[in-house]
């Protein structure tokens, strides 16, 4: 049976939850509006479910929390899964009594301290199948992490990830924590994000993770405050034939350390997968050691050293290593580098002769037309497999378009393209639209937001929506698409060859007028799971009628966004009715 | 014994339904200050839209007794004043004009200090990406019964 509190939606993940059969699910309603509590300060929601307890006393059990329901004579393991709620008292109590078989713990933003480690320490030491412990943003402090330590280092203790992300750490804990890395096989995945570990706890910690009975997987450190002294430690850790993930992003590490790192991932017993170096003060000058790296290692999947200052001095210096046929990157960000038009021919190349590359970002380097136009040769080549494709604010026009149409109507492989902060204009979206009805393209995620665009272009986009089938998601607010291209865009939608799931029409200059052809869309179409329309002046009479198609049996909508739009108490009463109406159904204010 | 008993109940029906209305003004206001009242800014970059949206998606979900899924939103203003003067736009510190269907916006004779949070990429919550907008305009906002501010119009005229 899980437990959660963060939302009736239950989360997709790789992990295993195993449900009680029959059980529903499990939402817990974290401010319970028992009768004991006054009136005064609830949320309407609150009062009305006080009047339902008082109404119908045999309701009130279903309020309460569930921790009760899965006692010690389950078969089922348990999961819990808690954020945002303040957990002391009676309810922490009952919560660590329900700790004793579960497999995975989540309690982030709890406001947890060190006298809930002192429990959550007992449970360590008895808990046997606990494999996941989470306690991301809370005041843990490095005596509450050594109160955690005393625990993971009880022979029963077998956690395998541990994630401890901003709980106001400082170098002081890394100690225990070292002392855990270098006794605990079983420790594979570490976070220590955003706590000032500082140089001297990097240093600590490093001992740990080298030590034999180590076998860390991943590690992710991100702004922790690590300088350029901990290259040393962080060198030979890279030597750790167990490490396949590192991430140390957002740390002032500057070049000289940079290099020392990839000494240590040429390193023959390395066999590193995943690399996030971005915002390290990396420029061109340690580009050369990258790209030596680069065309050695053939395990190495995941480059990102997006938001460094590499320039195009330094970019030209990555590609020697990326077009080399040893080089197996598939996810490369290289976003915020200083690239321009200049890198793109390199870059063309590489897309022509390396065929692993299927995630590219390169946001917000200022590559303009020129750029984009040399790409696409490369986009276009046979070998090229991209899958995915980031161009957000590329400062590229309608120029490039038609190039980049050529390439979205030929390049089967790509299935995700976010187009959005480029002045793309109804031109540039019309060329576009040639390109998105090509048979040939199998995409699935489009994204153009704030690209220029008008009503006028909205035909050609009706024409696309009703015959790409594979198109399930699409963003394309942010852009004076007024109601008439809102109703273009709506019958392109109502096309049954029309599969989309999600669409995003935020901030579009909407109104009430259109708010029947959205009504017909939500009333039909049965793949669509969310929809958004904030920022839009829908008004009382445009939301009512979202309303009513709302609750057509047919609508199976997840998500209704409806954030910033203006309208009297009635109207959100009857919104909030209807949620409370629509189980599956979440609306967001 | 039972027709007091009635009255009771009609009375505290009352009292309750007068409270509701009130407690869902007052949710609105509250809402309207969490997302978008900032008094003191420290510096209007990108690195503050990240910073102030993520602590205010995060005190949203919060407050939201069924948050649902985790969503980056993707555009909002935050107006560097006190509430008191942004109150005072409610209560003739604005020209109002009225809407189609009826519904009166306040818009501000003065110029206030804002920054616009548009979103930029990144998985919600903790990871959201903003990019910072900062102007100085006038401000247009609907307010409740209690000259309260309720609602911010992010696409002002």
């Amino acid at each position: 049976m899980q437990i959660t509190s963060s939302g009736c939606v239950p989360r997709a993940g790789s992990r295993e939850r195993v449900r009680a059969p029959g059980a529903g699910a499990g939402v817990i309603r974290p401010r319970q509006a028992g009768p004991a509590r006054a009136l005064l300060g609830l949320s309407t929601r609150e009062v009305l479910q006080l009047w339902r307890v008082e109404a119908d006393l045999s309701l009130s059990r279903e309020i309460w929390p569930l921790l009760k329901s899965s006692g010690p004579t389950s078969p089922f393991k348990m999961d819990i899964d808690i954020e945002c709620q303040e957990l002391s008292g009676s309810r922490w109590t009952e919560l660590v009594s329900s700790m004793k078989d579960c497999k995975a713990i989540r309690l982030d933003y709890c406001k947890l301290s060190r006298s809930h480690c002192e429990d959550l320490c007992s449970v360590l030491s008895t808990n046997q199948s606990l494999k996941e412990l989470k306690l991301d943003h809370n005041e843990l402090k490095d005596e509450g992490v050594e109160v955690l330590c005393k625990g993971l280092l009880t022979p029963s203790c077998n956690l395998e990830l541990l994630w401890l992300e901003n709980c106001n750490l400082t170098g002081a804990c890394c100690e225990s924590l070292r002392s855990v890395l270098s006794a605990k096989p079983s420790l594979t995945d570490l976070h220590l994000s955003r706590n000032k570990l500082d140089t001297s706890g990097g240093k600590v910690l490093c001992q740990g993770l080298l030590d034999a009975n180590c076998k860390a997987q991943s590690l992710v450190m991100r702004s922790c405050e690590l300088r350029g002294d901990n290259a040393e430690m962080l060198t030979s850790i890279l030597s750790k034939a167990t490490l396949k993930k590192l991430d140390i992003s957002n740390n002032k590490l500057g070049d000289a350390a940079i290099k020392q790192l990839c000494q240590g991932l040429m390193d023959p017993n390395s066999n590193l997968q995943l690399l996030h170096l971005e915002n390290c003060d990396i420029t061109a000058d340690s580009c050369g050691d990258l790209a030596t790296v680069l065309s050695t290692k053939p395990l190495l999947l995941d480059l990102a050293v997006g938001k460094n200052n590499i320039g195009d001095a330094g970019f030209t210096l990555l590609c020697k290593g990326l077009v080399y046929p040893n080089c197996n990157i598939q996810k490369l960000c290289l976003d915020t580098c200083g690239m321009t038009a200049d890198s793109c021919g390199d870059l063309a190349t590489v897309l022509s002769t390396n065929p692993s590359l299927l995630d590219l970002a390169l946001d917000n380097n200022n590559i303009g037309d020129v750029g984009l136009i040399l790409l696409c040769k490369g986009l276009i080549h046979p070998k090229c497999n991209i899958q995915k494709l980031w161009l957000w604010e590329c400062h590229f026009t309608a120029v490039a378009c038609k190039d980049l149409a050529n390439v979205i109507g030929t390049k089967e492989s790509l299935r995700r393209i976010s187009l959005t902060l480029n002045e793309l204009g109804d031109a540039g979206m019309e060329m576009l639209c040639q390109g998105l009805k090509d048979p040939k393209c199998k995409l699935q995620f489009l994204s153009l937001k704030e690209c220029g665009l008008t009503s006028a272009c909205c035909e050609s986009l009706r024409s696309v929506l009703s015959t790409k089938q594979s198109l399930k998601h699409l963003e394309i607010g942010s852009n004076r698409l007024k109601d008439e291209g809102a109703k273009l865009i709506c019958e392109g939608l109502l096309d049954t060859n029309c599969n989309l799931e999600t669409i995003w029409l935020g901030e579009s200059e909407l109104t009430a007028a259109c708010c029947d052809s959205l009504a017909a869309v939500i009333r039909t179409k049965q793949c669509l799971r969310y929809l958004g329309l904030d920022l839009n002046r829908l008004e009382n009479e445009g939301v009512r009628k979202l309303c009513e198609a709302v609750r057509s049996p047919n609508c199976k909508l997840k998500y209704l966004m409806l954030y910033d739009i203006y309208w009297s108490s009635e109207v959100e009463a009857e919104l909030r009715a209807l949620e409370e109406s629509k189980p599956g159904l979440k609306i967001i204010f | 014994m039972t027709q007091a008993r009635t009255l009771v109940m009609l009375w505290v029906l009352a009292g309750s339904a007068l409270l509701l209305v009130v407690s869902a003004n007052q949710q609105q206001y509250e809402r309207f200050l969490l997302q978008h009242v900032h008094c003191n800014p420290r510096g209007r970059d990108d690195a503050y839209c990240n910073r102030q949206m993520r602590y205010m998606l995060r005190e949203d979900r919060r407050r939201d007794p069924n948050p649902g899924k985790k969503i980056c939103k993707e555009i909002n203003t935050f107006i560097h004043e006190t509430k008191d003067a942004i109150r005072a736009v409610c209560q003739g510190g604005g020209s109002e004009y009225v809407t189609r269907s009826g519904q009166v916006m306040h818009r501000s004779f003065s110029s206030f200090q804002v920054t616009t949070c548009r979103f930029h990429g990144g998985k919600p919550l903790e990871n959201c990406r903003y990019r910072a907008s900062r102007d100085s305009r006038r401000i247009v906002i609907a307010c409740d019964e209690d000259r309260n501010p309720v609602h911010f119009e992010e696409s002002h005229i």
